[in-house]
């Protein structure tokens, strides 16, 4: 961590909510498909933040949006899962043995296939974690899974291109 | 002793996990509580100044859409008015119109595709056809007066002679106090001179008729296109040669061409008996 890093993270915060707060928020395709593309905050922090940092910066992400969509708590609590997950799932998804802080989160630093497969894993913990919890309760299953499936194709589309995005700007 | 704070030294990333989540279900539990719902969701200044923002945008993003319901809402409005404008005759005289009659014209809201005003025949195009019931003859408004009447349809389209075009010609009537004082009318037949889009004459008014200028022309009732009452424009100058029978009339146009959006056009059910009884008197 460097003054560098935490400048990246601080913009990529203000950009992200922004977007998130400002044009995403708008667009729900067909009443099922939300897109959290806010998410990417937390997805693209550099790989060796401490942990303590990280929960505490994914409580603070989801604060910010519960503020703007009136879910006191609701979105706090699924990024902190996101954050708490993350170690793990990079581990699982690319076992390093132990050079963990040489993986750079980034489509070039994981190859494509791999990228993806991360943003699909995490989008889904996110958002099945999410929805379930707003539905309060197994009532709705059926229509709280397509919501997932269908909020999982959205946002992990928006997430890929946003990041490309934001890479190919910050080349150019 | 010392082991087992090791053990929670190493495990202290997941109690801060637990702690946070705990504050984070006692905010979806308590979402109700005063202090939460002020600072925790969007009546917080801040917030609600952002998403102020955005509902702007989107506001004007879809005043598309609401400028449509007003159309349509108008029409039925109208449609209204008109019918009971035809209920009420003159007080003093014992008439009634029956619901038919006075039920005759039905209003469709129609908008502008395309539109000329400075050729010397000028016709409108609407975007509805005779899949939406609209047939040639029928007569076009808009809010602010009238526009034309309806020359030919696909079934998408239509066309329209607008007023402003040499072959138009409207029943109207010129309004003025001392006109409905007399129980006067003045009856005469607007049609286009070609020189300004904004200035049509106005004929056949005899010129003993006290007209003057600032009275407004209408629709006459005896129009089996337009309902009564409609807009046409105001009287601009008045003129007579010394030899005629009739005043040469100026009429300063109260629709706006050039602005045209939506218009109204007048389906008179009636048509058909109104004419047949006109062109057979003996049958």
């Amino acid at each position: 961590m460097n003054t560098r890093d935490l400048f990246k993270i601080g913009t990529s915060f203000v950009l992200y909510l922004l977007l998130q707060v400002f044009i995403i928020r708008n667009l729900v395709f067909f009443d099922v498909a939300f897109c959290f593309a806010y998410i990417s905050i937390i997805l693209f922090l550099p790989n060796n933040t401490p942990t303590g940092l990280l929960l505490l910066f994914s409580f603070l992400v989801g604060l910010f949006i519960d503020i703007f969509y009136n879910t006191a708590g609701i979105h706090a609590s699924a990024c902190l899962v996101l954050g708490f997950s993350r170690g793990y799932i990079l581990r699982v998804l690319f076992p390093t043995k132990g050079l963990d802080a040489e993986l750079v989160v980034s489509l070039g630093g994981m190859g494509t296939e791999r990228f993806v497969r991360y943003i699909l894993v995490m989008t889904f913990l996110h958002h099945s974690y999410l929805f379930f919890i707003e539905a309060g309760s197994l009532n709705f299953f059926l229509n709280t899974s397509l919501k997932i499936v269908a909020s999982v194709l959205f946002t992990s589309f928006v997430v890929f291109l946003l990041h490309v995005y934001f890479r190919s700007l910050q080349n150019s | 002793m010392s082991q087992l704070l090791r053990l929670i030294y190493k495990i202290r990333n997941f109690f801060l996990f637990v702690f946070l989540q705990i504050i984070c279900f006692y905010l979806i539990r308590h979402n109700s509580v005063y202090w939460d719902v002020t600072f925790f969701n969007s009546s917080n200044t801040f917030a609600a100044k952002s998403l102020e923002l955005t509902y702007n945008l989107k506001e004007y993003l879809n005043l598309r859409t609401v400028n449509k319901q007003l159309a349509h809402e108008n029409a039925m409005m109208r449609q209204q008015l008109t019918k009971f404008q035809q209920n009420q005759a003159p007080a003093g005289i014992p008439y009634t119109a029956d619901s038919a009659f006075a039920g005759r014209f039905e209003f469709k809201v129609a908008k502008v595709v395309g539109n000329t005003v400075n050729l010397a025949d000028n016709y409108i195009t609407i975007d509805k056809g005779r899949k939406d019931g609209i047939e040639p003859g029928m007569g076009v408004i808009c809010p602010q007066g009238i526009v034309g009447q309806v020359m030919s349809c696909n079934d998408d389209f239509s066309i329209v002679y607008s007023i402003l075009h040499s072959k138009t010609t409207v029943s109207s009537e010129v309004i003025n106090q001392q006109l409905r004082k007399e129980n006067n009318s003045a009856l005469g037949i607007v049609k286009w001179g070609g020189v300004s889009p904004s200035i049509l004459q106005l004929t056949t008014i005899d010129r003993f008729k006290p007209v003057k200028k600032g009275d407004s022309v209408l629709t006459s009732e005896q129009n089996s296109i337009f309902p009564s009452k409609i807009m046409i424009g105001r009287i601009k100058s008045v003129e007579a040669g010394s030899n005629d029978a009739f005043f040469n009339i100026d009429v300063k146009l109260s629709t706006d061409f050039s602005s045209l959006i939506y218009v109204y056009v007048v389906k008179n059910k009636l048509i058909k008996e109104q004419e047949k009884v006109g062109s057979n008197p003996i049958e």
